[in-house]
């Protein structure tokens, strides 16, 4: 391991792939203001970038090598890429973000494309372990699998969630449309997330079936976000044909920052049955919107949601149906819930994010030993 | 700060134990959801096919509705036409000026409209024939991903006539890589063979391979025809086209089985476009957005990891293409 022998004149970020609309992407950026405002040089250098980002970030051929020691490398770890090898082989002093990789057993059955880029994903980080002088994991449950590869040194950084889209007007068409189905009765659930087998949403309806059979036959479910494993989201559709829920159940896909504002405003519980969370910014978004949860304890779920929401330890469908039916029903912890979740999504304000962040490259600062 | 009362879990696990018991629930509910979303997950490559058939359905649909698009404009203009000739029969020049405007209008519109359903129904088709071809290559080879719509190709990487790539430079880099070598030489994505056919006539034993052609011997994608030929058994590959829009995870998976199907000394040559900012004009494509080239060096950095030596870039002089040649080790 290259130890750091001097302060860095530059701190420059490695990152696979880089564009709009991308949690890790927009990390990545804000991370890059905050080492700039410390006063370092700061370039973020991609193995792919998306065309919004031509002359904001470089390609990773371009990637300086100075030899004084005085240029660190930051990598942004999320998938298998090969930009980690050519982070890898930078003799500079080496920090490592971790966003989490889906374990590749949850996805490579339903899409072996994705299964290969996550096992690679996997092995470069363990192989990186020896190269790192200082991990941070953006949970600590992130930060806890770094440990496990055998990272030396590691820290919890929060990720610097974008907050653009939180307080966006809601969609008036579709709110107004989500208010005239309340007129009949029926309670609504939510859950946002890709279409992916880990995100479990065929989980969610065994749960809501469970629930309109046992209190409510009018309750709606309301399933945001895009297709990106069309043969999962296909078996989601024909579970939701199967258990004859399609008057029930709305598949919306991918959704405008408003409509899914109005989706936020209109629903009574959010809950996620999800078998793998890195962090999972919709938990926060809900806890934002003042929309309870309901969760299966997986991945960095417990951590992300802390006291503001109902963590349960299985997902069977009564239990996450009476979960949710006691959410509804109690007025005092529907209340609590949604006052600890406005306070809990107020902690991961940008600011604190890019304070934690700044935190963590000085730590790493105090790394350094000079010869 | 504890929100959730520590008796909640205990009160809500006593509730669901309820509606299980006192038959809220019916006997074995449960065990039927699960039993009904394991029946429709026990295939996913049945469900993949089943979305490529959707998707060829669309496409079949969209050119339905472009016919039918176009034999409803025809009939409009004809209606419109015989509306005008009696409009003029009966009027003067001042309204078959106006008729004639008005004719002339409608006819533009329906045909605009007309032709915005055939781009859509083409755009189907394509889309349809790419994801078919993917499934098929992907159930062939065990892989997937590589089968995406192609993006445009750069002038430097088009085939002329003759068989010469667009950039002479790197057409003498490629070409240098496989004259004169002993073995059978395998070209995958070779299009409809013109270079191939070149280097043939130069001596090369080369075949090509393409999931687009006519030939059922010949169609086939990249890794599978990488996937049938023997390991060590190739004393040259080049892949184009595929390279082109490969995911990391991919171009590992197709550098590796290269790797292994080289026989001791044999020449790989990799041709891509340069990675850069694509046109998001069509959404289709652009929401492909793992699918892409890579940057030369990331290809170094995987064939130096698979242990292949003598790696070499040629980019094209406007550098927006490139190749990537590299041997494997006699010993």
């Amino acid at each position: 391991m290259r130890r750091p022998t001097a302060r860095p004149n530059r701190i420059d970020q490695v990152i696979p792939s880089i564009v709009e609309r991308d949690a890790v992407s927009h990390h990545t950026l804000e991370a890059q203001r905050v080492l700039r405002s410390l006063g370092f040089v700061s370039e973020i250098y991609c193995a792919n970038m998306g065309p919004e980002m031509a002359g904001r970030v470089h390609p990773i051929a371009d990637l300086p090598i100075e030899p004084d020691g005085r240029q660190w490398v930051l990598y942004q770890a999320s998938i298998g890429s090969p930009a980690a090898e050519a982070f890898a082989a930078h003799p500079g002093p080496k920090l490592l973000d971790y966003h989490n990789i889906t374990p590749v057993e949850l996805v490579e059955r339903w899409m072996p494309s994705l299964g290969e880029e996550v096992r690679l994903g996997r092995e470069q980080l363990a192989a990186l372990a020896p190269e790192v002088f200082l991990g941070l994991g953006d949970s600590a449950y992130n930060a806890a699998e770094l440990d496990a590869w055998g990272y030396e040194q590691t820290a919890v950084s929060m990720l610097m969630v974008d907050h653009t889209n939180f307080d966006v007007p809601p969609d008036p068409r579709l709110r107004e449309a989500l208010e005239a189905a309340k007129v009949g009765g029926g309670a609504d659930w939510l859950f946002v997330g890709q279409m992916l087998p880990h995100k479990a949403h065929h989980d969610v309806i065994m749960a809501f079936a469970a629930y309109r059979e046992a209190y409510d036959q009018d309750a709606r479910l309301h399933l945001v976000g895009r297709d990106s494993c069309p043969a999962y989201a296909l078996g989601v559709r024909k579970l939701v044909g199967a258990l004859g829920l399609g008057e029930a159940v709305d598949v919306a896909g991918s959704v405008s920052a408003p409509e899914l504002a109005a989706l936020y405003e209109a629903s009574d519980v959010y809950v996620c049955c999800s078998d793998h969370e890195g962090f999972c910014a919709p938990l926060l978004e809900s806890m934002h919107h003042g929309l309870p949860i309901v969760a299966y304890a997986a991945g960095a779920v417990p951590e992300t949601v802390g006291p503001a929401g109902v963590v349960l330890p299985s997902k069977e469908p009564a239990l996450v149906a009476a979960a949710a039916r006691r959410v509804l029903l109690d007025p005092d912890l529907r209340a609590a819930l949604v006052d600890a979740g406005r306070e809990r999504a107020a902690g991961f304000s940008a600011e604190r994010a890019r304070h934690d962040f700044a935190a963590a490259i000085t730590q790493a600062l105090h790394q350094v030993e000079p010869n | 700060m504890t929100v959730v009362p520590p008796t909640l879990f205990g009160e809500i696990s006593t509730e669901a134990d309820r509606i299980r018991a006192d038959g809220t629930l019916p006997a074995g509910y449960e065990a039927e959801l699960r039993g009904a979303f394991e029946d429709i997950a026990a295939d996913p490559h049945a469900l993949e096919a089943e979305v490529a058939r959707q998707a060829s359905l669309a496409a079949r649909s969209g050119a339905r509705s472009a016919t039918m698009a176009h034999r409803a404009a025809g009939k409009a203009m004809r209606v419109t036409r015989r509306a005008a000739g009696a409009a003029r029969r009966r009027a003067g020049p001042h309204l078959r000026t106006v008729e004639r405007r008005g004719v002339e209008r409608a006819s533009r519109s329906l045909e605009v409209a007309a032709a915005g359903l055939q781009v859509v129904a083409d755009r189907g088709r394509r889309l349809a024939a790419g994801t078919l071809a993917e499934r098929g290559i992907a159930r062939a080879s065990g892989e997937a991903g590589l089968g995406l719509p192609a993006f445009a190709a750069p002038a430097a990487l088009r085939v002329d006539a003759a068989g010469r790539l667009g950039d002479a430079d790197l057409d003498r880099f490629v070409a240098a890589r496989f004259t004169g070598r002993r073995g059978p030489v395998l070209h995958a994505e070779c299009g409809d063979g013109r270079l191939v056919a070149r280097l043939r006539e130069a001596g090369v034993d080369i075949r090509g391979v393409d999931p687009r052609l006519a030939d059922r011997e010949q169609r086939r994608g990249a890794l599978e025809a990488l996937a049938g030929a023997e390991k060590a058994s190739l004393s040259g590959i080049l892949l184009s086209g595929t390279t082109d829009r490969v995911t990391p995870g991919s171009a590992r998976a197709l550098a590796r089985l290269a790797a292994t199907r080289l026989a001791p000394g044999g020449a790989l040559v990799l041709l891509s476009a340069a990675p850069g900012p694509r046109d998001e004009s069509d959404p289709v494509l652009s929401d492909l957005s793992r699918g892409r080239p890579l940057h030369p060096v990331t290809w170094c950095h995987l064939l130096a990891r698979l242990g292949l030596e003598e790696i070499s870039v040629r980019e094209t002089a406007g550098g927006d293409a490139y190749a990537v040649a590299a041997v494997r080790p006699r010993s």
